[in-house]
């Protein structure tokens, strides 16, 4: 009998020892918190970025790629590219819209490009967060001792159906989204979308020569 | 001498603006007010551009002064002195410019601010070596709190006005070059700059200034302009959104 008893006990033990493992590791997948996604995207940039600098030669495209690899989990592309045409977002069929997505990401990828060879190991702090049900502002500050500066840097999220996407990089009050937007406005105001899609594209072809 | 400069350029660009107000450009008329429309809860409103040909202009010869002048000189510069020695130099002219933070901070009512720079100042100044170290915030932990200055003062009541973008000044409006020059009468070089020969010293100490900025930033302004489609149009965004946060603050 006592046998029994203790093989229960044991086998209670077991399950709510599992239940409690499962209930953990299921609330880290479905709440990580909007800190969280951006810790682990910067320490992923990071890492891979510490490791460049390291062995730079010819590497610079593969560190690119790698990065973009981070960056495509992170961040919402698609509703960065709708922010920044704004109004004009709606005009465009569906097959447009995604290759302006893309269009974005590239020219996103080409900015980094300048980024990359001009890291100097800074450093970056969270100053907390602002969140709402669908919104969220994360606060870091980026601390240059190289460079004697401390650059506050927010990334604004939005939760897509339990998960938080950064879809605005705002760096000392100038958002990156609205920079764009206010660019993209202007062309599209003096000519037509054709001719914003091929300044962007001969902005990439030429970039990507020098 | 440049304050002279600035307040003429101020009274040309004035002049050209009332000049051109009536002959407005109807496809910027039309651009400002669609875009008033769609202000978003977290956007800035656009700021208007009625100089934008003179501005282009400007732009134009500031980014080529920057190329062919300004960074081959930084660098030179930047080979002679050490970084530490370069940051302690940033240091000291921060510190300098403590007064018009303080009497900022005061006038936007921000008295905890403002009694912090005034102890950062003093504690700076004296055990910092003239400023050239930063005691108070590497051992006391007084961080420098915002920086505020009469550009910001007037934003609490005023727009920006208009875009501006000037030779050797750079990016800015009549509200910031009003503001400019008020708070150049709070840091001594102003009172120094009014007599001759010491104008020359000061002089020549603003331009150091500009040159060990720019050498501590090298690669910053190229990377801007690799991010941006219109550096132009980038720039004018940028320093309106930037303004617009640091009055909000």
């Amino acid at each position: 009998m006592t046998f029994l008893a203790r093989k229960l006990l044991g086998l209670t033990l077991c399950l709510l020892l599992v239940a409690v493992f499962c209930s953990y590791s299921l609330g880290v997948v479905v709440s990580a918190s909007p800190t969280e996604m951006v810790r682990k995207s910067i320490e992923g940039i990071n890492t891979i970025l510490d490791e460049y600098v390291k062995n730079p030669q010819g590497k610079r495209e593969e560190a690119l790629n790698k990065i973009m690899v981070i960056a495509d989990q992170y961040f919402d592309w698609a509703e960065m590219a709708k922010r920044s045409l704004s109004r004009f977002w709606k005009q465009r069929t569906p097959d447009e819209q995604n290759k302006f997505t893309s269009l974005f990401r590239d020219l996103v990828k080409n900015a980094y490009i300048g980024k990359i060879d001009g890291y100097a190991g800074e450093k970056m702090v969270f100053e907390g967060e602002n969140t709402d049900d669908t919104y969220s502002v994360v606060k870091t500050k980026i601390i240059s001792p190289s460079k004697g500066t401390e650059i506050p840097v927010y990334y604004r999220l939005q939760n897509n159906g339990g998960s938080w996407m950064v879809y605005d990089v705002v760096i000392e009050g100038v958002s990156l989204v609205n920079n764009y937007r206010d660019q993209f406005n202007s062309i599209l105001q003096g000519s037509s979308y054709d001719e914003l899609v091929k300044r962007i594209q001969d902005k990439l072809a030429q970039d990507n020569k020098k | 001498m440049k304050k002279i400069i600035i307040i003429l350029v101020l009274l040309v660009g004035v002049l050209f603006f009332n000049h051109n107000s009536f002959a407005f450009d109807p496809a910027q008329g039309v651009s400002i007010s669609a875009n008033a429309s769609e202000k978003s809860a977290e956007g800035v409103l656009p700021i208007p551009d009625p100089l934008q040909g003179m501005n282009r202009a400007f732009y134009k010869f500031n980014d080529k002064m920057y190329f062919w002048v300004l960074k081959p000189v930084a660098q030179g510069y930047g080979k002679i002195l050490p970084r530490p020695a370069r940051l302690s130099v940033q240091n000291f002219f921060t510190n300098i410019y403590a007064p018009i933070r303080m009497v900022n901070c005061g006038l936007q009512c921000e008295f905890n601010e403002a009694s912090t720079e005034a102890q950062r100042f003093g504690i700076n100044s004296t055990i910092g070596l003239l400023g050239l170290f930063d005691p108070a915030k590497n051992w006391l932990h007084l961080n420098p709190p915002d920086e505020e200055d009469f550009g910001q003062t007037l934003g609490c009541y005023k727009g920006p006005g208009f875009y501006l973008n000037l030779p050797f000044t750079g990016s800015t409006s009549p509200r910031d070059l009003i503001g400019d020059f008020v708070d150049s009468c709070i840091v001594p070089s102003y009172w120094v700059l009014t007599h001759y020969p010491a104008g020359f010293y000061a002089m020549g100490a603003q331009v150091l200034e500009v040159i060990n900025r720019t050498s501590l930033r090298i690669g910053e302004y190229e990377e801007f302009k690799r991010a941006a489609l219109d550096p132009y149009v980038a720039i004018r965004d940028a320093y309106n959104q930037y303004r617009e946060n640091a009055i909000t603050k």
